[in-house]
């Protein structure tokens, strides 16, 4: 199982999945030129790392930005890790929004209400 | 579109496309397409409502903004500010060597004159003078530098420069206009009570000068330094009263399309040589003749077509001035 490493860009965030401690951060901005390319990188890196097994993930979304296209990526990232949630793997998301971003929080709550096995907090970027 | 509703998709015409579809499987398939449809359905929901806050939220920033802008370009020169908005951070460092045309101008008998007026008067009489003043000096390109008591110090060539020719001709072009709108503005004070006359006294001066961001890392001012400053300054208090005294360097740039009269030589302090001044007189074709001043026994006129308003009300007035006046037997016929 390798593990995913991605630097930060001006357009895109920095991205680490850890196998061995079973975590993932997004960290940084998100509206990269392709964002179909960038996402479809992290999205099968999870699924390689969900089909080695059945490890938890603690995936942690610190971005402070983000796009249209970047949160219609997300939102396909979360259902995929729901559906793993579904299949029994541990999934736990915390979602760190500025807390003077209420249109990210607000997205994030919406998106937290409709995952029906994944565990989502919503917490304060400033708390960590 | 995600590649799982492709191949949900996929999956349903495959079994539509068979002669006796399997209907279990027919309805299951339909089943996780619907289910798939409303997810996405959601999706877009939440899209068009992230979208719809981020809209909002820029027109917000948008407004900020904008008044912000208007607001800086009142406290600092505005091209500086469109210099600032062009090019960034970067604008903010450093100092350069550039030749500039600086124009200096002084009100004549300002302190006497401060005592002979109200503190309103005065108040509405500098208002007035300084927001004119202001305009055209933002007409013609240059750079407000600072107000200094009731001191002007405008300067051409920076941070944006047309050209030592240009830069030269619209501060000496800037000067005339402001001589001929204070000619304008006398005749309005006197009619609105506001005496005694205000005069000013104009000088420019064109060299090189170290211009930029000077002060403190919390707060700087885009300036000027230099001996065509100081040279504009002295020049500016040996100008007769309405006049515009420049000196040869200046004179060498403007005087294909400007008429100079040659004045003294003097000798001004940091420089080695005497320097030899020049009044301009003035070009009628550059001069902005858009006000008219008139009077007499029965009539008296003023317009102001540069900061004219309402042009209906004043062509309707005038019309009917002309009317009234065409009307009337003519006793001289």
């Amino acid at each position: 199982m390798t593990a995913l490493q991605l630097d930060a860009t001006s357009r895109t965030p920095a991205v680490t999945l850890d196998p061995a401690a079973g975590r993932l951060v997004l960290k940084g901005e998100s509206y990269p030129e392709d964002v179909t390319s960038f996402y479809a990188t992290l999205t099968s890196a999870i699924s390689a790392y969900l089909d080695d097994g059945p490890g938890n993930l603690l995936t942690e979304i610190r971005l402070t930005y983000f796009n249209s296209s970047s949160a219609r990526a997300l939102m396909e990232l979360l259902e995929q890790l729901d559906e793993a949630a579904g299949n029994g793997v541990q999934i736990t998301i915390d979602w760190y929004c500025d807390p003077d971003d209420d249109i990210t929080r607000e997205f994030a709550e919406d998106i937290a209400s409709d995952v029906s096995n994944t565990k989502v907090s919503i917490l304060d970027l400033d708390a960590d | 579109m995600p590649i799982k509703t492709e191949k949900l998709i996929a999956r349903l015409e495959a079994l539509l496309s068979a002669d006796t579809p399997d209907q279990q499987a027919l309805r299951a398939a339909s089943e996780a397409l619907l289910q798939q449809f409303n997810r996405q359905s959601r999706q877009l929901d939440r899209l068009v409502k992230l979208s719809d806050a981020s809209e909002e939220k820029l027109t917000r920033t948008n407004t900020t903004l904008s008044a912000l802008t208007r607001n800086l370009a009142r406290f600092v020169p505005e091209t500086v500010v469109d210099a600032l908005m062009k090019s960034g951070d970067e604008q903010l460092a450093g100092t350069e060597r550039r030749q500039l045309t600086v124009f200096f101008s002084d009100i004549v008998g300002f302190t006497s004159m401060t005592e002979q007026l109200e503190p309103e008067q005065l108040s509405r009489l500098l208002m007035d003078y300084f927001s004119e003043m202001n305009r055209l000096c933002a007409r013609w390109g240059g750079t407000l530098d600072q107000f200094i008591g009731d001191a002007i110090v405008i300067f051409f060539g920076a941070p944006r420069s047309k050209g030592a020719q240009a830069d030269a001709r619209n501060a000496v072009g800037m000067a005339l206009e402001m001589q001929d709108r204070l000619a304008a503005l006398r005749v309005k004070w006197a009619e609105e009570g506001l005496s005694p006359p205000l005069h000013v006294r104009m000088g420019l001066a064109t060299g090189f000068a170290t211009v930029g961001n000077f002060g403190s890392d919390s707060r700087l001012h885009y300036t000027a330094i230099g001996n065509a400053v100081n040279a504009a300054a002295r020049i500016q208090g040996l100008a007769e009263t309405d006049s515009i005294l420049i000196d040869a360097d200046t004179k060498a740039l403007v005087q294909d399309s400007l008429s100079c009269v040659t004045r003294d030589t003097v000798t001004l302090r940091g420089r080695q040589h005497p320097v030899q001044l020049y009044e301009v007189t003035g070009d009628q074709a550059q001069r902005a003749h858009d006000f008219i001043v008139g009077s007499g026994d029965g009539f008296r006129l003023f317009l102001d077509s540069a900061v004219l308003s309402d042009r209906q009300t004043a062509l309707s007035l005038l019309r009917e001035a002309v009317r009234q006046i065409e009307e009337q037997d003519d006793p001289s016929a």
